[in-house]
């Protein structure tokens, strides 16, 4: 099929995602043991958006992110170390522990970046696709946002701007049912946002989030029409937050019905059952236990790495001398 | 040399850098096919194209948004915000995304974002204010208020050039203005000097943008009565040209600061703290602000007069300071 | 000091009036309600009673004189006050007719809130500290009521420079021309410190130190009058008029804004130039001065000013120091030696008789040391056997005190190290 994974890209996406999950879990440890400072937002469930939608993006393809971005972070090449080192504040950290786990990004690697400004991501992908457009390049700029982020009104002036332009753009709504706690119903008239595609001449598609091979197939036919300069796309992958919309969370609104139904179509139990003829269970057990070990010693590391030291930011002064 | 208009002066920088370096583009409202409301970006679109001079939809948030992550990836981006009042719109991006990336992930955003603001022209509550404090408070920008057309030429090149952001703050009732303007293509004004409109010894008068006009013209009142004026035009805000402040309130030991905000946290107080942490010894008398009062701009002509600081005011100011 | 004013004078629509008369002359004591100046305008002459009680101190309008209504025609002084001359206005501000009180002529006495404190501008309270003017002497001229710059420097340029000065006076002074022998050592520039030696020393008593000093001031050492390479005074010497000659000696060498140390009588000089302000001073550090008590040891200062053999001079230098094994042969004829003649000896038993009569320290400035403005150490050995270190105590909360463990009377020649740290501290804390 054209724009599909490869076998290898598919074992390199489960393993991402188990990559992913196994740092949500011991994040969530480590906040119970009170180890980590301000809430932490987890992406349990949802790891296919992320990582199946990055898996054909280039290092000079641009992502922008959300608050709730480990998937997307491990998804574009960010490493699991750096990661972990930042969400722990340490110095060995993507951005030296001072961003913390909501606001990483890294030029080099093409995330810019996490972002704690519910929709803010989408005009910056817009802004990142006109300057793409301006230079000529065929770089595509990604960004992923949430249903809440969907009611910005920066979400909207960026789809007309993108499609009125022709932006090398791909809008991926990650739905995962809730904005912080309030269910989606409760927030916009329509189930299926992919619909407002249409009220901006932007092509769309509804996917399932939870299969990592069918959120890359959708999003690689949208980045090829990116690349061709034929505009923006908007791809709405359908999943479910399992662990509350951050680790200060105290439940309660989401039932047990849902949590169980979801939990029985978890990305990464998809993933396995499509690959383990392909590819054995051995060798997939082999994968992930690699994964799982990388991200132990990732916190190993970052328990251990210095804390950085403190420096006034001179580059933001606010005089002309420095006295 | 030749006498332009502050308008075309301005002009004249856009057309000289979009020349030199192909990744400068414009964008904002109306300022393509009309060549902008004050026609500062007249016959642009013509020269470079569509491409590069691009008008756009009424959205402001969405398109400061863009300017930022343009900057942060391979270009240089020129904004036009037709009113300084609609600065509140612009501010998440300033705020929360311009400010905090360069000290978070290293990288630079040199985009300038151009407003005009002011009253004196009946524009009314809404279309008349000035709001340089609100941009000058934020680390990591830099803001410039040219008053002459020279140094409107020489600040816009150099903002263009210049690695970080740079709010650019003209004002309506300037842009008329005609005076002496270097050709030199390479006619660059430093940012973080302050200009020294003329010397006095009794008594130093900071101000901002058309203010300065007023503060000469109280310089000449001041100087029926014998009193010797020195008249300092800031021109950047932000950074502070820290040592004409100190050097001149070394010599005459009595300020006044003429800023057309409103009083309470405007710019105007900020001078007063920076002077009296940077000069308390050479005071001999305190530091007097002549500001609009905290209160909307209102429209009928003898109402708007009544608020706008002119140079009667100041020379009040000046006097009573003195005594 | 209230103003005459002309206000409500002439009537409503009258702008000036013409003095006609003084019914009081410059000095005059006046009672408020009295008849004190009459007025002239077109429609009628006018008398003005005084607004107070008190003396004439200024007349502004003389006879024949026009003044603006709301103008000032003269001044009443408080009987109590002195003669302060109020401050001349501005040359550079005149009031406009349309603004009536925009700089008001009329002087007003510095505003001292409830808790004592007279609001000056930040400017003129550092000026008057460098120049050891005391505040609250000073007028402000400004509506305010806080005093500025310009009430300090009008202020200083009424201030008349001889005789009435506190703390000086020429009842013995040098011969025409003649000035006391100043040595510069130490920096080149940078902060001066001015170092005054006491009775029966002179400038080389000082070499200790100025080692210890090396280059972190500038040096000027004086040899007080009939000690040391100086000529000896005419006249009855008081420590006021040594320190007159100090002034004179060091206005000589062009110098300002000094830092003063002063040893024994040296420590009184000290406090007499300070409390002049005939230089500016800008910290006092006084080792074992003279000038805080009547007690000193008045056998010691005869005896070792009329000592003509080391066999006489030996047992007075044993009484400075703390340590005896300072005191060796060769410090005795040094010492000996550097005391040349009975010119020398002659002077200074007159000089010890006239300040220190029968024993007793004649002069006392306990007040002065208490009241300046500027940084201020004292600094004494424990086992001074000449003046009472006890001298050192009660000068106030805001007087460093540093006693000196195992050091007598010359604690700059017994511990140089110590003394020359705690003289640069006081030196940097008047930066």
């Amino acid at each position: 099929m054209k724009n599909s994974p490869s076998t290898t890209e598919r074992i390199e996406m489960h393993r991402k995602m188990v990559l992913v999950r196994r740092l949500e879990e011991r994040l969530g440890e480590l906040h119970k043991t009170g180890k980590t400072r301000g809430p932490i937002h987890r992406c349990d469930g949802q790891e296919a958006v992320g990582i199946g939608a990055t898996a054909m993006l280039a290092a000079s393809d641009y992502v922008t992110s959300t608050h709730r971005g480990h998937a997307h972070y491990v998804g574009k090449g960010l490493g699991v170390h750096g990661i972990a080192a930042e969400i722990l504040g340490r110095e060995t950290g993507y951005c030296g522990g001072r961003a913390g786990h909501m606001l990483i990004g890294e030029k080099a690697s093409g995330v810019m970046g996490g972002n704690a400004i519910v929709g803010a991501s989408i005009p910056a992908a817009t802004g990142m696709a006109l300057s793409i457009q301006v230079r000529r390049a065929s770089d595509v700029a990604m960004c992923f946002f949430g249903d809440g982020a969907a009611q910005t009104g920066i979400c909207h002036e960026s789809m007309n701007i993108a499609a009125l332009w022709r932006l090398p753009v791909v809008f991926v709504l990650e739905h995962n049912q809730f904005g912080l706690t309030v269910h989606h119903s409760v927030q916009s008239p329509v189930a299926d946002l992919s619909i407002r595609g249409a009220g901006y001449a932007i092509p769309s598609e509804i996917v399932d989030g939870n299969d990592a091979v069918a959120v890359y197939r959708a999003v690689a036919t949208a980045v090829e029409r990116a690349r061709r300069g034929e505009g923006p796309s908007l791809i709405e992958a359908k999943t479910y937050r399992m662990q509350g919309f951050s680790t200060s969370d105290m439940g309660g609104y989401q039932s047990e019905e849902d949590l169980a139904a979801w939990a029985a179509r978890d990305p990464i139990r998809v993933s396995f059952t499509s690959l383990v003829d392909a590819v054995g269970k051995e060798r997939l057990e082999e994968v992930e236990r690699a994964a799982i070990a990388e991200v132990d010693e990732a916190i190993e590391a970052a328990l251990e790495a210095p804390l950085p030291t403190f420096a006034v930011y001179e580059k933001t002064a606010p005089y002309a001398e420095t006295l | 040399m030749a006498k332009l208009r502050y308008a075309e002066a301005l002009n004249q920088a856009l057309r000289e850098e979009m020349q030199r370096d192909p990744s400068v583009f414009l964008f904002g409202e109306d300022i393509a096919r009309y060549g902008g409301v004050f026609k500062v970006t007249r016959g642009l679109m013509d020269e470079f194209g569509e491409g590069r001079v691009r008008d756009t939809p009424i959205s402001e948030q969405t398109l400061a948004a863009m300017a930022v992550s343009a900057a942060m990836t391979g270009t240089r981006p020129v904004l036009e915000i037709m009113y300084a009042d609609f600065m509140p719109l612009v501010l998440d991006a300033l705020i929360n995304q311009a400010s905090v990336y360069e000290y978070l992930w290293d990288v630079s955003m040199p985009f300038v974002l151009r407003t005009q603001g002011g009253g004196g022209a009946g524009a009314g509550a809404q279309h008349s204010k000035s709001l340089d404090s609100l941009v000058a408070h934020i680390p990591g920008l830099k803001v410039v208020a040219p008053v002459t057309p020279a140094d409107a030429k020489g600040l816009l090149k150099t903002a263009i050039r210049d690695s970080q952001p740079v709010i650019f703050l003209e004002h309506k009732l300037l842009y008329n203005l005609r005076d002496d303007v270097p050709d030199d293509p390479d006619f660059t004004v430093e940012i973080g000097k302050a200009r020294t409109v003329c010397e006095g010894a009794d008594i130093s008068i900071f101000a901002t943008s058309r203010m300065v006009l007023e503060s000469q013209k109280a310089a000449e009142l001041l100087a029926a009565d014998g009193i010797s004026t020195e008249v300092i035009d800031l021109r950047s805000l932000r950074p502070l040209d820290l040592a004409a402040i100190k050097t001149s309130i070394a010599k005459t030991h009595h300020a006044v600061v003429v800023n057309e905000g409103w009083r309470f946290c405007g710019y105007a107080a900020e001078l007063s703290a920076t002077i009296m942490d940077h000069a308390f010894d050479d005071l001999d008398g305190p530091v007097a602000r002549v500001t609009l009062p905290d209160m909307p701009v209102p429209y009928s002509e003898p109402l708007e007069m009544a608020v706008l600081p002119n140079a009667a005011k100041i020379a009040d100011a000046a006097r009573a300071t003195l005594r | 000091m209230t103003d005459i004013t002309v206000v409500g004078a002439g009537g409503e629509y009258m702008e000036s009036v013409v003095v006609v008369e003084w019914h009081k002359r410059l000095g005059d004591a006046v009672a408020a309600g009295e008849l004190v100046v009459t007025v002239e305008t077109a429609k009628a002459a006018t008398e003005i009673e005084a607004p107070a009680s008190g003396i004439l101190a200024e007349v502004r309008a003389e006879v024949g004189k026009e003044i603006e209504v709301g103008g000032v025609l003269g001044v009443i002084a408080d009987s109590a006050a002195p003669a302060a001359r109020p401050v001349e206005d501005r040359p550079a501000i005149r009031p406009s007719p349309a603004k009536a009180a925009e700089v008001p002529a009329n002087p007003v006495p510095a505003r001292s809130p409830p808790n004592g404190r007279v609001l000056a501008s930040p400017l003129a309270r550092r000026v008057a500290a460098q120049k050891n003017i005391d505040l609250s002497v000073l007028t402000a001229s400004s509506v305010s009521g806080r005093i500025k710059l310009r009430d300090v420097e009008a202020y200083e340029k009424a201030r008349p420079k001889d005789a009435l000065r506190p703390g000086l006076d020429k009842s013995a002074a040098l011969s025409a021309e003649a000035l006391l022998h100043v040595t510069r050592r130490g920096a080149a520039n940078g902060d001066t410190l001015v170092l005054l030696h006491g009775f029966g020393a002179d400038s080389l008593s000082w070499q200790p130190l100025v080692a210890a000093l090396g280059d972190s001031a500038s040096l000027v050492l004086v040899d007080l009058p009939g000690h040391g390479r100086s000529p000896a005074p005419h006249g009855r010497s008081s420590v006021h008029s040594l320190a007159g000659m100090v002034a004179d000696a060091l206005r000589g060498q062009g110098l300002d804004d000094v830092h003063l140390v002063g040893h024994s009588l040296g420590g009184a000089v000290a406090l007499a130039l300070a409390e002049s302000g005939a230089v500016g001073v800008r910290s006092l550090t006084l080792l074992a001065p003279a000038g805080l008590g009547p007690e000193i040891d008045g056998a010691f200062v005869q005896g070792y000013a009329r000592a003509t053999r080391a066999d006489s001079l030996r047992p007075w230098l044993l009484k400075l120091f703390a340590d005896a094994s300072i005191v060796t042969p060769g410090f005795v004829s040094a010492t000996l030696q550097a005391r040349s003649g009975a010119a020398m000896r002659d002077a200074q038993s007159e000089l010890a008789d006239a300040i220190f009569p029968d024993g007793t320290q004649a002069a006392e400035f306990r007040g002065v040391l208490e009241r300046l403005a500027v940084p201020r150490k004292v600094i004494w050995g424990e086992q001074d056997r000449i003046i009472p270190k006890r001298h050192a105590m009660d000068t106030g909360a805001a007087v460093a005190l540093h006693f000196l463990p195992g050091i007598g009377h010359m604690p700059h020649v017994e511990d140089p190290m110590t003394v020359a740290r705690l003289i640069l501290q006081n030196v940097r804390s008047a930066s």
